[in-house]
């Protein structure tokens, strides 16, 4: 212990260990990037046909970096919608980050202000799945070191989504349907990935399933009003189910 | 200009459902109940995203052998259920898809 702590403090190891765990956040989110690159190409598109100058495609891709939002954002601009109306919206369609920010808090709580504004900054879905099961798995990942790893798995999707955007805006038209390979069913298959390995309970399989239905249930709802509510279905039910089951 | 406060307004209150949790939490300790929901939020989270993509097919709900989407996503469960492997459950998931894409196209 004691000599890997001296080690620790050797600034050459300090690097390799936190380039380590941040190439391991990269690596861990390529499917999931291949899967969003079509999308980002369809946000420039969309973008054009808004009528949205460029810089201000480049620009909310840059600092929303919320992709569905900014589908959203797009439409509602193309239709004339009052502006304070589309920023509502985006609050609306983003309310699932502060759920994925609660279950973060308790692992980005001891670092320092700066990185945990930079982190929350980053997180999107798919950081925040991979990042979320590297942590909780004690096995995986070097403890010291693990903030490396989550702003690995953002920066992995920052500057594609940003790429693609532009290529979107500038050639999109060119690229025919950037869905029909059907790149973006990697998004599903990686979640499936990460999700089934951690139903270990009944009651985590419950709350899968309950979410899952709710979801479906739940599409003709506008503003993934339906993704919220079966988040909130399926914890509802995991915790109930839960406590019914140790109390008996 | 109007752009840009739109797109200034979009981006704060982005980044404040990001930020808000992790800096209102990170001041106090959870209590146990709320740790036991948070352990949900993942596995609620992912389903919910998971199940539209396979079973709705352009805004409809398609529960049927024809969606490819819904078969490959049924191998990829099997899989991951049985091996935990990721890289193998992704590799036979993007197959099946590609694979009944090109057999329901001829």
């Amino acid at each position: 212990m004691c000599a890997i702590d001296l080690h620790r403090r050797n600034i050459g190891l300090t690097d390799v260990a936190a380039r380590a765990e941040f190439f391991a956040g990269l690596r861990d989110m390529t499917p999931l990037v291949l899967g969003a690159i079509p999308f980002g190409i369809i946000f420039g598109v969309l973008a054009l046909t808004a009528g949205l100058p460029y810089w201000a495609a480049q620009a909310m891709s840059a600092f929303v970096f919320a992709g569905s939002a900014q589908f959203i954002a797009a439409g509602l601009i193309a239709q004339g919608t009052a502006l304070p109306l589309i920023v509502l919206t985006t609050a609306v369609v983003n309310l699932r980050h502060a759920l994925y920010g609660a279950s973060m808090s308790e692992y980005v709580r001891g670092l320092p202000k700066i990185w945990r504004a930079l982190l929350a900054f980053g997180m999107t879905d798919e950081s925040f799945a991979v990042t979320i099961t590297r942590y909780r798995d004690p096995t995986r990942g070097d403890a010291a070191f693990k903030q490396w790893y989550f702003l690995g798995a953002n920066a992995a999707m920052f500057v594609p989504w940003q790429i693609s955007t532009a290529l979107g805006y500038f050639v999109g038209s060119a690229l025919g349907d950037p869905l029909a390979l059907g790149l973006d069913f990697a998004l599903p298959v990686v979640f499936i990935a990460i999700l089934i390995p951690q139903l270990r309970a009944r009651t985590d399989l419950v709350s899968a399933v309950v979410a899952g239905a709710v979801a479906v249930a739940a599409l003709a709802l506008p503003s993934k009003l339906g993704l919220l509510l079966a988040i909130a279905a399926g914890i509802l039910c995991g915790v109930g189910l839960e406590r019914c089951t140790s109390r008996s | 200009m109007h752009l840009a406060l739109l797109i200034a307004g979009m981006a704060i209150v982005t980044y404040a459902t990001r930020i808000g949790m992790i800096a209102i939490l990170g001041r106090w300790q959870v209590s146990p109940s709320v740790r036991q929901a948070l352990h949900y939020v993942p596995i609620a989270a992912f389903a919910a995203i998971i199940a539209p993509e396979l079973i709705e097919r352009a805004g409809r709900v398609a529960m049927a052998p024809d969606n490819p989407r819904l078969i490959a996503g049924v191998a990829a469960i099997i899989v991951a259920a049985v091996t935990r492997h990721v890289l193998l459950t992704i590799v036979v998931g993007m197959s099946a898809l590609w694979l009944l894409q090109f057999l329901m196209a001829r």
